[in-house]
């Protein structure tokens, strides 16, 4: 017994120290200190500083947009507390504020979630050598660009820097916003070397009774408000006319194309009703026709008067089943 | 006959329950004043609000308690009646079987209403008392209809409002028609099911009557939920749903689907019926045993 329980004792010790150095280890690796410069000016982690990134019009990143979606964007993170270099900010934002790193990939971006209510806000912090192709990413000038299609959860169709620019050579037409409202739209978002963090840059329109698409780039929208497609409908607006024809046609075809095997287990299954409907019939139909012969058989073979006005009732119940069934058959064929 | 079975039938309950309405309607008038105490505000006593509250949570569990006091009055009466040494002077009077069981199941339904009826009148007492401004307000139909939706669940949930009413248009008559006759369908099939357990108790069993018509009945009561359990697995309610819960949400609802269902529930009630009746007649007929 004594060497039982020396044994179990044992066990219990080796775990809790292999328990205890788990986290040590893992956050040796993922060194966890994340601090804020005074007034939300800079981010120092390892020697290193990230600076955040100007809410620029029409911008937004995407990446930490998608980590509730890590699933398709493959990319898992870190979630650690803010620390703060004042109390000024501490008081402001609480101790809960919280930064999100990526582990897998070599990012040069972190997303800072300020406050831990449903009143927090996020801002982009980018690690300073970085800073100037990420602020350009956010005015929409990336190496890529991906459009998605009328199937939101599709950004599969890739178009160059060089036709982006062909794009914007293109027929510029000035327009009132209302006036896009009656075109089927589209996102264009650029993405950086990384292929990992993208911006949305911009919206395209295609008239597809004409067949023609235009461009509504993000960063020539000249406003102090962030946007999204919230644009005020008599906001005036310029637009560039894809005139590359054949782009502009691959680009019509993506667009209303349903992707194949995509996201088909979000359709919900249609609920078969065969069987329901097999058994009510058989419950409903069958079953009161049983009990109507079984109850005028007994009227007639039972002489004796005192069941006859079971018989009756349950004729009677029978009946009213079996003509409610046959009636909602009728009105639902 | 049945005229003066019903008669003695009805006296030999009232001779008791009258005491459960009584303190029923007792208890709505100290529900009243508890309901007052409860919507005070601004007391320095905050204790009283609270028991307050208390007090009309007790009152009114003590008022619904009266249909079940009511529904043991008329098990003791069926049972000292029939199966006990006043059977053998039961089985005697000049009538028939199943005019005694007639007697006993009329005599069921009219306390069963009756107990529905002081139950509403105790509730509507305790508003009335605490709560006046709110009657005739649509404030007091939900506060009112605790006990109605109770009384219309057998309506598949649908809630009893007078708003559903007028959205009926045309079919509100045939459908509070059908309703009441599924109320009072019901109120015979849980009349003839305790029954029901109670004769084939006596006639299986010399000893430990009533222990064993208590099994009976909870055991039937199983099997009952178990067949219906299987019946919503198989899909039949499923279907139902769809058929019927499709239509509600559309602009065009149907309500001819509704009655028609309701027809169904009241014409499946028959058929229970007829099936009890048929089970207490052959029991009474064929396999009394007064021993």
């Amino acid at each position: 017994m004594k060497k039982l329980l020396s044994v179990l004792f044992v066990i219990i010790l080796l775990t809790a120290s292999l328990l205890c150095t788990v986290p040590s280890a893992y956050a040796e690796k993922y060194s966890t200190k994340w601090t804020l410069a005074p007034k939300g000016e800079y981010l120092t982690h390892n020697d290193k500083k990230y600076y955040p990134i100007p809410n620029l019009p029409g911008s937004a990143f995407h990446f930490f947009y998608d980590l509730e979606y890590s699933d398709i964007s493959g990319i898992d993170y870190l979630t650690v507390y803010l620390d703060y270099e004042d109390e000024e900010m501490r008081s402001l934002f609480g101790p809960y504020s919280k930064v999100y790193v990526p582990t897998d990939v070599d990012c040069a971006c972190v997303q800072v979630e300020f406050g831990a209510s449903y009143d927090s806000f996020y801002m982009v912090y980018v690690e300073e050598s970085y800073l100037d192709e990420y602020t350009n990413l956010a005015k929409g000038i990336a190496d890529s660009y991906k459009c998605s299609n009328s199937y939101y959860y599709s950004l599969d169709f890739p178009l160059s820097s060089e036709d982006m620019n062909t794009w914007l050579s293109g027929e510029s037409i000035t327009t009132k916003a209302l006036m896009l409202g009656a075109y089927d739209s589209g996102c264009i978002e650029g993405f950086d070397k990384t292929g990992l963090v993208s911006a949305v840059c911009g919206n395209f329109f295609i008239d597809r009774k004409n067949q023609e698409v235009y461009l509504l780039p993000f960063g020539a929208i000249d406003t102090d408000v962030y946007q999204w497609y919230d644009l005020g409908i008599y906001t005036d607006v310029t637009v560039y006319k894809l005139e590359d024809g054949k782009l502009k046609d691959d680009l019509i075809e993506y667009f209303y194309t349903e992707p194949e095997d995509d996201l088909e287990w979000l359709e919900p299954e249609e609920e078969d009703y065969t069987l329901g409907i097999i058994f009510c019939c058989f419950l409903f139909g069958v079953v009161p026709v049983l009990f109507t012969a079984f109850s005028i058989v007994m009227l007639c073979v039972i002489k004796d008067k005192k069941y006859h006005r079971a018989y009756i009732t349950m004729l009677t119940g029978s009946v009213l089943v079996f003509v409610a069934c046959i009636a909602v058959i009728v009105i639902i064929i | 006959m049945f005229a003066k079975l019903l008669k003695h039938d009805t006296k030999a309950v009232f001779k008791y329950w009258w005491l459960g309405a009584a303190a029923s309607l007792l208890l709505a008038l100290l529900g009243g004043f508890c309901m007052k105490i409860a919507n005070v505000d601004y007391t320095k006593y905050e204790i009283l609000p609270i028991l307050g509250s208390i007090g009309v949570s007790l009152t009114r569990l003590g008022i619904y308690l009266l249909p079940l006091f009511s529904t043991i009055l008329l098990v003791v009466r069926y049972y000292k009646h029939f199966f006990t040494d006043e059977g053998y002077l039961t089985f005697t009077l000049p009538v028939r079987k199943n005019t005694l069981l007639d007697s006993k199941v009329a005599t069921g339904f009219v306390f069963s209403v009756l107990s529905t009826c002081v139950c509403l009148l105790s509730l509507y007492i305790i508003i009335l008392i605490g709560e006046p401004e709110v009657i005739g307000t649509e404030e007091f139909y939900y506060e009112y209809s605790s006990i109605g939706h109770s009384i219309m669940m057998i309506c598949f949930g649908y809630d009893y409002n007078l708003r559903f009413l007028q959205a009926l248009g045309s079919y509100a008559v045939p459908y509070v028609i059908l309703i009441v006759l599924i109320a009072i369908a019901s109120i015979i099939v849980q009349l003839l099911f305790i029954y029901g357990c109670i004769t084939l108790a006596s006639s299986i069993v010399k000893k430990h009557k009533v222990l064993t018509a208590i099994g009976i009945y909870y055991g039937a009561s199983s099997v009952v939920a178990v067949v219906l359990a299987v019946l919503s697995v198989l899909g039949l309610f499923s279907s139902y749903t769809t058929f019927s819960m499709s239509y509600v949400s559309e602009p065009a609802y149907d309500f001819r689907m509704t009655l028609l269902l309701l027809t169904g529930v009241f014409g499946c009630m028959l058929v229970v019926i007829g099936a009890l009746y048929l089970l207490l007649t052959f029991l009474l007929d064929k396999k009394l045993n007064l021993e």
